[in-house]
């Protein structure tokens, strides 16, 4: 009897061993899974005000090429840059003008200036990417990584 | 029944090494990955204040700009980049203490490390040491121009370790030269 009971107990140690095991590889996964998480997140942060800046920096382009009175049917087609680069393309219908802009690395933006008789006069709005520009696609990049911030200004 | 016993007597050396190199690897295997968890979680959360940092320091940059375009006589440039303050490379050192006001402080240089304090208050972050808590981040920007004389290209780093591995958040943003 005694030594039958000894028998039956052996594999505990097995069983023990497994258990200790998984609990110590299910906590690893799960600190892993919830960091993996909080990196894609920060990524997230900083590619966001990538895309912001680029925004920002297409809005005071077209702010500065308005200045300069580059938003007519006869001035628009004339060559222009802002950034090294200049517009990537740039497009005119009646009193819309839309240009994609790009300055360094993979941001870019899209921006439409729409100019009016009336109250508001000029209406602004920049949308800008962080990964939407390489040689071969032009600011029309879709990544799901990709992020998109907009700045919108009328007077 | 005397065999009986003498197996059960316990584990020879042989049995004991194989298991305590399976549990060995059975244990250190999930540490490693917690471990490197744990390290992917701190780099993410200096990220996050790195990039708020470069943020930071760009909107005082432009905060500085807009205050020049709107002041009579001021060059637009005027405390980012001028003869007197240039900064147009990082090894020019050049840094903002975005506590000060824009409007009478401009950027400044700073030591050839350019670390970042945290003032003994908690009300943010500094240059200035004196007294004040030093990070892990560092933090510069450098003006460069552009075809345009109207317009020039700012640009953030900031750095900082993790360890023995550097890591930055780069910022960059186009300044114009937009005066009515």
């Amino acid at each position: 009897m005694m030594y039958k009971n000894d028998k039956n107990s052996k594999g505990y140690t097995l069983l023990f061993a497994v258990i200790v095991a998984s609990v110590t590889l299910a906590i690893g996964v799960s600190i892993l899974t919830i960091s993996k998480k909080e990196f894609i997140l920060s990524s997230a942060a900083r590619e966001s005000s990538i895309s912001f800046y680029v925004a920002d920096d297409g809005f005071e382009c077209a702010m500065y090429q308005n200045d300069q009175g580059r938003f007519t049917p006869t001035t628009f087609n004339l060559p222009w840059d802002c950034g090294n680069h200049g517009p990537i393309t740039y497009d005119s219908v009646g009193n819309t003008y839309s240009f994609d802009v790009h300055f360094s690395g993979l941001a870019c933006a899209k921006v439409t200036v729409v100019k009016r008789n009336s109250q508001p006069y000029t209406i602004v709005d920049s949308k800008g990417y962080n990964l939407a520009w390489d040689s071969t696609r032009f600011c029309t990049n879709t990544s799901p990584k990709m992020t998109e911030r907009a700045l919108y200004a009328e007077f | 029944m005397k065999k009986e016993i003498e197996n059960n007597k316990g584990f020879t050396i042989v049995e004991t090494l194989v298991a305590i190199t399976i549990l060995m690897i059975a244990i250190a295997g999930p540490l490693t990955v917690a471990f490197r968890g744990l390290t992917a979680a701190v780099y993410a959360h200096d990220q996050v204040t790195a990039s708020y940092l470069a943020q930071d320091a760009m909107e005082y940059i432009k905060n500085v700009r807009d205050n020049n375009l709107k002041t009579p006589g001021r060059s637009w440039l005027d405390g980012i980049n001028t003869t007197s303050l240039v900064c147009t490379n990082l090894s020019d050192n050049c840094t903002v203490n975005t506590l000060n006001n824009p409007y009478d402080t401009g950027g400044g240089t700073c030591g050839p490390d350019c670390y970042l304090y945290l003032k003994s208050d908690g009300s943010g972050y500094t240059p200035e040491s004196g007294g004040n808590k030093q990070t892990q981040f560092t933090r510069k920007y450098y003006i460069t121009s552009t075809s345009n004389p109207d317009e020039v290209t700012a640009t953030v780093i900031v750095e900082w370790k993790n360890g023995t591995v550097s890591n930055a958040v780069t910022l960059s943003s186009q300044l114009f030269n937009i005066r009515k």
